[in-house]
């Protein structure tokens, strides 16, 4: 069978197809039909032609095969140190050797190399730190992936997620109107609280447009609330886009780079149309990775940048809390053993590793705050990055994945853990799900939010 | 008046005192009954897999399943299902209380009748950050009033003849008193309208001395008679009354000397009770005392 | 044949190394595009440069990095290896005057005595590299006949030349066969793993400049390696 009917090289365009897609429980038929799809063996060589050049070529010539890399992948130490998971090992043995026969591989290999792109590396990027040669096997397995997708290599969840970018712009069945709708919504449930808590969509030359994920939409909308509350205390002039206000991509999980500009094309569209002076996204380490740090190169953008500046939450919530717009209650600091996870997407693959430390001293009380090792660029990733979080047929993986997170907690007798980033957020509540540990989790925003110094004029009138 | 109740349900014992009052009012008021069960909280990032609440396995949710999860609802509820003239049973996945509170949005009930909190909710599953229960945060923001239902005491029940609306004279107080009002002229019952004034009795209290005690109260009275008296036209069993203790004891005791059907309370949103402690507050304290259901108001 | 190999042979050898080498690098650099990696190198050249800078001179220092700290005796090894690999073939005496005879010029001496010390510790080190590769699963895994084949024509040079060196054996043959090794040597550079002689500084400049100029280094963040 050269193509299956739900298991097929072509990317998810229509709502009836997502949902048809959808309805095959755990992707049994998708799975199913997998196993007898054709490879394209010349498309995928010409994609390799033309799309592989000379940095990954050289990484996978000159890799000497030294296995420094291996103790630099959580995956390799969490998995009792299987020579399986080394990194080089992992590309060599799939992307590497795509290479060398030329794109003549069958389907039983694709659906070997999809298991480790999607299982045995998180895109964390940690690797590229301990090579002498500074090969990076997570872009190269980003690449993989893309091959993968294009030949309808992907796990049924992200086949999923990237057709949801196609079909809604957003990682989730959110319409526009469902989006502005629960905004309003939430922030009339707060009003009260925050007098003069205003929910401003679409206004021309803010000073900051805020973009989100669209599950903080669908599933928590207090999260929106909590921005809300946030910018309107701090006395930002800020807005949200009716279009153009998801910042994720599950589509940069998938491979599928044609969605990931699509997707990314919407909120510069927003950046276009609405002129505010920068951008900020929500606690989210793969959004501002998607929108920010690679977006612009998916677009085409010749100097890497969004439109308009963009920064991640915590580079506001550092400046606001240094620059007194916001002020916390001193009484009210967090006074229980914290630590902090570092996302990978922005900590090593966008140096914010002192915005969040910023943050933190404003906020905890000076000697409850414990590191977490290692740390910063060094840290290890939750367990759940680059897409393992959401995939089922990878869940075993997945869980023994958190053990690494789990120890490092662990070792720092921290009680919270702040995890300014869905995926670390989710990794860290599924690991205390999984092995309960006994610790609380949280973003940024709700902690801050009890501790705030609120200004007399903005407290509610008794 | 109960025109549309929203029945919020997880299924399990915990509800089956409020599924039996809202059976009822639904029997005597012949209101539309909407079954709300949230099958499941999503897990696992972006994932189609859901944890059931019930089970507390991890599901995948599809058409088969939703099907036969209705079907448990409608065997669960068989005996008090014929009580209803009109029912709809529907289920969704999300955090209960930001579903509910959707649906309410969304559909405007007349009523939200909840039973207490499952004792899954303890569970990593549904920790949200550090927020508090489901049931705190409904009535939190609720636009429509919600009927709970903790003690199986308070799920024998007729007919409403004997309403207890406690005040704490907050603006939300207001609304819940409009509500009284019209619940009482509607089904023309007895209103009890009733202040507890917060004391503790320890030497060291700013009022101790009994005399200052009964002052105030009286003057509480008197600001009772001007606040209220005056929009209650068309209620002719009425009694107001101001007792001293500690409020939620006193709320308790004062509705069940008065045979109370029902106590019409204000979520006072200043004070919220503790995130931390999950029942916390004076209206959650009657909750748990209450030998009849409380309808809480906030909006 | 001597005379063949210091002649002929020895001016083809340096130039197809050489040549070679430019034109890796040439292919190299030329083949980087901004799109496809996702990296603005023509944007941000000072970001660029000063990552790049940064990322090859922390690799060249024993020890300089998190990675090299954590793996000491791989650390060892490698610039046991790598020192001699480097200095001794460029800067021993013997060389030096066989340059300044063909090129008319030369560069500074080693030691001799240090000269002896760096070649028997590349050579050992050089063995104990292929132990590791046996010993240890990780590393094991990944290796290939090619990677011993390459490990040998590297080790090969330094081994005749100890033997030559001591006189072991019939000396002029030694040398000769030094000689054969060392050109071989210089002409796999380009063709084969080895071009990461200059293809290391390429690769650790491209990832420098891509921490450097986009993952961080524009925020004004230095990666500490």
């Amino acid at each position: 069978m050269p193509e299956g009917t739900l298991c097929n090289k072509k990317p998810i365009d229509s709502a009836e197809a997502l949902n048809t897609l959808l309805s095959d429980t755990s992707g049994e038929v998708y799975y199913r039909e997998m196993k007898s799809i054709e490879v394209d063996t010349k498309l995928l060589w010409k994609t390799i032609q033309n799309t592989c050049k000379s940095r990954i070529r050289t990484w996978l010539e000159i890799c000497a095969h030294c296995g420094m890399c291996a103790d630099s992948c959580f995956l390799y130490l969490v998995d009792d140190h299987n020579p399986k998971q080394v990194p080089a090992y992992k590309i060599q043995s799939t992307l590497g050797e795509i290479i060398r026969k030329k794109g003549n591989v069958d389907n039983n290999f694709m659906i070997k190399t999809m298991e480790i792109a999607w299982s045995q590396c998180t895109c964390c990027n940690r690797c590229a730190m301990y090579c002498p040669h500074g090969i990076d096997v997570g872009i190269m397995m980003g690449y993989l992936r893309g091959l993968l997708y294009q030949q309808g290599f992907v796990p049924w969840e992200l086949k999923i997620g990237a057709g949801m970018h196609r079909v809604y712009r957003a990682q989730m069945d959110v319409t526009n109107e469902d989006f502005v709708d629960t905004f309003e919504w939430i922030v009339e449930e707060y009003e009260d609280e925050y007098p003069g808590l205003k929910a401003p969509v679409d206004i021309q030359g803010a000073d900051i447009m805020y973009t989100v994920n669209a599950r903080e939409v669908k599933h928590y909308p207090e999260d929106l609330a909590e921005a809300a509350i946030l910018f309107h205390i701090a006395g930002e002039n800020w807005t949200v886009p009716s279009k153009g206000w998801e910042q994720t991509s599950l589509s940069m999980f998938a491979g599928d780079w044609a969605a990931c500009k699509m997707q990314v094309e919407t909120v510069y569209d927003a950046m276009e149309r609405l002129k505010p002076k920068i951008m900020v996204g929500t606690e989210c380490g793969h959004a501002h990775r998607a929108t920010v740090v690679e977006g612009p190169y998916w677009v085409g953008r010749k100097d890497g940048r969004p439109p308009v500046k963009s920064i991640h939450y915590v580079e506001w919530l550092a400046d606001a809390l240094k620059t007194g717009k916001l002020k916390i209650d001193p009484a009210k600091r967090l006074k229980v053993p914290v630590t902090l996870q570092d996302s990978c997407n922005y900590v090593r693959n966008h140096g914010l590793k002192s915005a969040t430390r910023e943050i933190i001293k404003h906020i905890v009380e000076p000697g409850y705050f414990i590191e977490m090792s290692p740390n910063k660029e060094h840290n290890y990733c939750c367990g759940g990055g680059g897409g393992f979080n959401g995939v089922g047929l990878y869940r075993p993986q997945r869980n023994k994945a958190l053990i690494t997170k789990r120890d490092q907690i662990l070792s720092t007798g921290a009680k919270l853990v702040l995890a300014p980033c869905h995926n670390c957020w989710d990794a860290i509540r599924d690991l205390e799900e999984e092995y309960t540990i006994g610790i609380e989790w949280s973003f940024l925003k709700p902690v801050i939010i009890k501790m705030l110094d609120i200004p007399e004029h903005l407290r509610p009138r008794e | 008046m109960f025109k549309k109740i929203l029945f919020a349900t997880s299924a399990t014992k915990a509800s089956d005192h409020a599924a039996r009052v809202a059976f009822n009012i639904s029997n005597l008021y012949n209101s539309h009954m909407n079954i709300l069960h949230i099958l499941g909280v999503p897990s696992r990032g972006f994932s189609q897999k859901v944890t059931d609440v019930k089970t507390r396995e991890k599901v995948e949710v599809d058409d088969e399943y939703i099907a036969w999860v209705k079907e448990e609802i409608k065997t669960y509820y068989a005996e008090l299902l014929p009580k209803t003239k009109s029912y709809e049973i529907k289920t969704l996945i999300g955090y209960p209380h930001r579903e509910i509170l959707r649906e309410i949005r969304k559909n405007k009930p007349d009523l939200l009748v909840m039973g207490r909190s499952t004792e899954s909710e303890g569970s990593p599953v549904y920790k949200f950050g550090s927020a508090g229960s489901t049931l705190q945060r409904v009535i939190k923001a609720s636009d429509c009033p919600v009927l709970l239902v903790n003690r199986p005491a308070a799920s024998f029940w007729g007919s409403i003849t004997n309403i207890v609306f406690a005040t704490d004279f907050s603006k939300s107080s207001d609304v819940a008193f409009d509500f009284a009002c019209k619940l009482a002229r509607n089904i023309n019952c007895e209103l009890h309208i009733f202040h507890a004034q917060n004391i503790s009795l320890t030497p060291e209290s700013e009022i101790f001395d009994q005399d200052t005690i009964e002052q105030r109260m009286r003057e509480k009275l008197r600001f009772f008679r001007k606040k209220y008296v005056s929009k209650m036209e068309g209620i002719d069993n009425y009694s107001i009354e101001v007792w001293e203790g500690v409020p939620y004891i006193e709320i308790v005791k004062y509705a069940r000397e008065k045979f109370a059907d029902l106590i019409i309370m204000a979520q006072d949103s200043k004070n919220p009770g503790s995130t931390t402690e999950e029942l916390g507050s004076n209206i959650k304290q009657v909750i748990l005392r209450a030998g009849c259901p409380v309808l809480c108001m906030t909006k | 044949m001597y005379e063949f190999l210091t002649g002929f042979m020895f001016w083809l050898a340096l130039a197809i190394c050489l040549i070679g080498m430019l034109v890796r690098i040439i292919f190299y650099f030329r083949g980087l595009s901004w799109q496809l990696d996702r990296v603005a190198y023509k944007e941000f050249p000072m970001s660029g440069f000063k990552g790049a800078v940064n990322s090859i001179y922390r690799w060249l220092i024993p020890f300089g990095t998190l990675g090299w700290r954590k793996q000491p005796l791989m650390t060892v090894l490698f610039f046991g290896f790598h020192a001699g690999a480097v200095l001794v073939p460029v800067f021993l005496v013997a060389h030096n005057l066989f340059l300044k005879e063909k090129l008319g010029f030369s560069f500074f001496a080693l030691n001799p005595f240090v000269a002896d010390i760096l070649t028997w510790a590349t050579v050992i080190c050089g063995l104990l590299i292929i132990l590791r590769r046996i010993a240890l699963p990780k590393v094991r895994i990944l290796t290939t006949w090619y990677d011993y084949f390459i490990l040998f024509i590297s080790l090969a040079p330094f081994i005749s030349g100890l033997i030559a060196r001591y006189e072991l054996g019939d000396y002029s043959f030694w040398l000769t066969i030094h000689i054969l090794l060392g050109e071989i040597l210089l002409i796999a550079i380009p063709f084969t793993k080895l071009s990461h002689v200059v293809l290391f500084f390429a690769s650790r400049a491209q990832i420098g400049m891509d921490f450097g100029i986009k993952r961080g280094g524009i925020k004004g963040t230095t990666l500490n390696w």
